[in-house]
């Protein structure tokens, strides 16, 4: 039997990614430690919370509305505090993962 | 615009240019963000002072080479009584009741803000004149100097089209504003010529296959036997049919017939343009065009395929300046003229059908002008099973005869 | 209010497809250097009449723009051509000049004047109403795009068009000339497929992409016929900041 799509993103994060206390929360969401920090600004490696898409399902249009309620939905497990930034793991119709941070409000692109 | 010549540009055209590098547009030289710091203060002013100081520059030409336009409110064109230079080559038209070239607005527009025509606004002192022409006429004294603004203002000039003819004038291509009556002119032999098409034709979906043999043949549905798979994509391919033509009107039409430059061009009788431009303005309309409004676009172009077919009767010198891609071009000549003749047909055979299948055929160009920012498209109808017979096509057959040259598999024939 | 603290902002041709042309270099100047707005420049430059990289006076200015600074009395609307014509008839012109043997043809006239300034002013409502009549924006969507536009300038950015990057319009921390850009603005939403492209790379400083936008739709669906005071209200009140979002590759995975 295969995995469900938000397991896969789990496997992906242990196994792949190398993270660590990587939790299920619901349908869409995980959250995980990864074992460096992931943004050079960061102060250490801090808690992610990642909204598991499968991009063949979700449909076209990513909204306003729709990221907004992400957050709230964070923000409820995550001990009522928003968090700066979510991110969305989005799986292609080959079954790779791709990662993208949505930060809330307007940042500076990262300076490599 | 070809893709080449696009490519070339679209590194440089992406990044705001600093207009300290006027003269060699440079990649990548500026900052990440403001820190505050003079070097950075001082290296902006000098960038904005570069800027301003360009766009200060005057609007001018000698006074040996005087050009004078003068503006007539009433019909809104610009007469020109002494025209002299290259510039009307292409542009202006002869007016008989005056005796002299008269401009549309955006030709005015075009020559006086290059600095290369000045402006005044007519009177009937002026049009008097204008039938005797004795003496010179003192327009310095006598009439009313329009500024550039002024002249925008009185023109009533359509912006979108402006900045797509200045653009393409910019970079050398001659260019016409396409008249009603031509349009309508195509679309009535475009009518013509749908009226004599087999409709019949169109009842079989495929050119083999299901329906080759009549219903209930014993052999219809039996195995048929193939050895080849030429045979068995012949056997699959479809006949799409055109598609008849609904919509009566469309906001869209072609605007402007497009010449690459050319020494002998001729207003009277010009050829075939390179290109057929349609202008549209996306900055409050983000509909992109329906089906059928593309369609009736590339009708307006259709009928004019039918000069293709015709032999060229004058063949183009070329002019000076070899670009970039005639020097590829005369360079990959060379290669092949050393390689024997079959495998020079050859590379001529694969590369034309490549053309084909990629250009199809029609093709006119969208220039999609939004907040005063242009992109080319280039919009065509497919050949790809190369129904339509053009000047490539017929090569095609030249090269290979009887050969399915809409089939990329085919056995090697010789 | 009086008009003399107020640049000018022509218009020409009022009555189709509007368009707010700036001639006079100094009004550029102001607008860039005191007000960060950078409008579009069209005009071919006659030092390099045969390139299409620098272009020259007029400047351009994008709807958003014309309406900014109307909202803060920075700029008046006039009709060009009957502004100048009554100035003609009052003798008030430019003369082509001659100098070094060179026949020059101004940009502008420098000579404002008051009164005439406001006898043929055009009012904002008017000015709006004629530039959407060959548009398909209805009154909700042009109202908070308009203030998607508003936030990002009063936060200080500089702005351009962003249809080069595919987005609605692209935001600099400084002026352009000098500083890559940070980010594409999308108005609302965008494609999954738009973020897994991943936006331009041409320069060597990544952009992202911001999202901007209302939570709940206006329900105002209608097509503009007539722009009245309440739209006016509308597009400038103050009432709501739009939610905003970055996105950008986390760079791991």
């Amino acid at each position: 039997m295969s995995s469900t799509l938000i397991e896969q993103f789990k496997t992906n994060l242990i196994h792949y990614n190398l993270w660590n206390n990587v939790k299920i929360h619901n349908d869409l969401i995980i959250s995980g430690i990864p074992s460096t920090k992931l943004v050079s600004t960061d102060d250490s490696n801090q808690i992610e919370w990642i909204m598991c898409i499968d991009k063949l399902g979700f449909g076209k249009e990513l909204s306003i509305k729709i990221i907004n309620s992400w957050f709230k939905q964070v923000q409820s497990l995550n001990n009522n505090f928003r968090p700066s930034r979510i991110t969305i793991g989005i799986m292609n119709d080959d079954g790779t993962i791709v990662y993208y941070f949505v930060y809330d409000g307007i940042t500076k692109p990262r300076q490599n | 615009m070809s893709q080449d010549e696009l490519n070339d540009l679209i590194d440089v055209e992406d990044e705001i240019q600093d207009w300290k590098n006027l003269g060699m547009p440079k990649r990548g030289t500026k900052e990440f963000e403001p820190d505050g710091t003079t070097f950075q203060l001082n290296s902006l002013e000098d960038s904005r002072n570069a800027m301003f100081n360009a766009l200060g520059a005057n609007r001018q030409h000698h006074i040996k080479n005087t050009l004078v336009g003068i503006w007539k409110d009433d019909s809104n064109s610009c007469l020109v009584p002494n025209a002299k230079g290259n510039y009307f080559k292409d542009v202006g038209k002869y007016n008989k009741l005056y005796n002299c070239i008269e401009l549309n607005p955006i030709e005015t527009i075009y020559l006086v803000e290059r600095g290369s025509m000045v402006i005044y606004l007519s009177d009937d002192e002026f049009m008097d004149w204008l039938k005797d022409r004795n003496m010179e006429f003192d327009y310095e004294t006598n009439l009313v100097a329009l500024d550039l603004e002024y002249l925008y203002a009185l023109s009533n000039v359509n912006f979108a089209k402006y900045q797509i003819y200045a653009y393409l004038k910019r970079l050398g291509y001659i260019i016409q504003e396409r008249e009603e009556i031509e349009q309508e002119q195509e679309q009535e032999q475009e009518q013509s010529e749908e009226h004599k098409q087999d409709k019949s034709f169109t009842i079989l979906p495929r050119v083999w296959g299901i329906l080759s043999y009549p219903v209930l043949h014993s052999l219809q549905f039996k195995k048929v036997h193939y050895f080849r798979y030429t045979d068995v994509y012949k056997s699959i391919q479809l006949n799409i049919p055109k598609i008849p033509k609904k919509e009566p009107s469309s906001p869209f039409h072609l605007t402007f017939n497009v010449w690459k430059p050319t020494p002998n061009f001729s207003k009277k009788s010009p050829p075939l343009p390179d290109f057929q431009v349609s202008v549209i303005d996306t900055s409050k309309n983000t509909d992109f065009l329906k089906f059928s409004q593309i369609q009736q676009l590339l009708f307006e172009k259709t009928t004019s395929l039918q000069y293709e077919l015709k032999v060229k009767e004058s063949i183009k010198k070329k002019p000076k300046m070899e670009s970039k891609k005639e020097v590829r071009a005369k360079k990959q000549a060379e290669r092949q003229s050393k390689l024997n003749e079959s495998t020079r047909l050859r590379n001529e055979y694969l590369k034309t059908r490549d053309e084909v299948i990629k250009n199809g055929h029609g093709n006119i160009v969208l220039a999609v002008i939004n907040n005063g920012i242009i992109n080319f498209i280039q919009l065509g109808i497919g050949n790809f099973n190369m129904s339509q017979k053009t000047e490539q096509v017929n090569r095609l057959e030249e090269i290979y005869p009887g050969r399915h040259h809409e089939l990329i598999y085919n056995e090697p024939v010789y | 209010m009086t008009t003399t603290n107020k640049v000018i902002l022509p218009v020409i041709n009022i009555d189709n497809d509007p368009e707010v042309l700036i001639f006079d270099l100094e009004v550029i100047k102001y607008l860039r250097i005191g007000l960060n707005v950078l409008g579009v420049l069209t005009g071919t430059l006659s030092t390099f009449p045969q390139q299409n990289l620098f272009l020259s006076v007029p400047l351009k200015l994008i709807i958003w723009e014309v309406i900014w600074l109307t909202e803060n009395n920075k700029g008046i609307l006039v009709d060009a051509k009957s502004y100048r014509n009554d100035k003609l008839k009052i003798g008030s012109v430019s003369k082509s000049k001659t100098t070094n043997n060179m026949v020059i043809i101004p940009s502008t006239d420098n000579n404002r004047n008051e009164e005439l300034i406001t006898k043929n002013q055009i009012d904002i409502k008017t000015f709006i109403t004629k530039y959407l009549q060959n548009s398909n924006y209805t009154i909700s969507k042009f109202i908070n795009n308009y203030k998607y536009y508003k936030h990002l300038q009063n936060s200080g950015y500089f702005i351009n068009p962003g249809i080069k990057f595919g987005g609605d319009l692209v935001i600099y921390p400084g002026d352009p000339l000098r500083y890559h850009s940070y980010s594409t603005i999308k108005f609302n939403f965008c494609d999954i497929d738009e973020i897994i492209v991943g936006g331009r790379l041409a320069t060597s400083v990544k952009k992202n992409m911001i999202l901007i936008g209302y939570e709940d739709e206006n329900e105002n669906d209608k097509r503009i016929d007539e722009i009245d005071d309440d739209v006016i209200n509308d597009l400038y009140r103050n009432d709501k900041e739009p939610l905003t979002f970055s996105i950008e590759w986390s760079g791991f995975g």
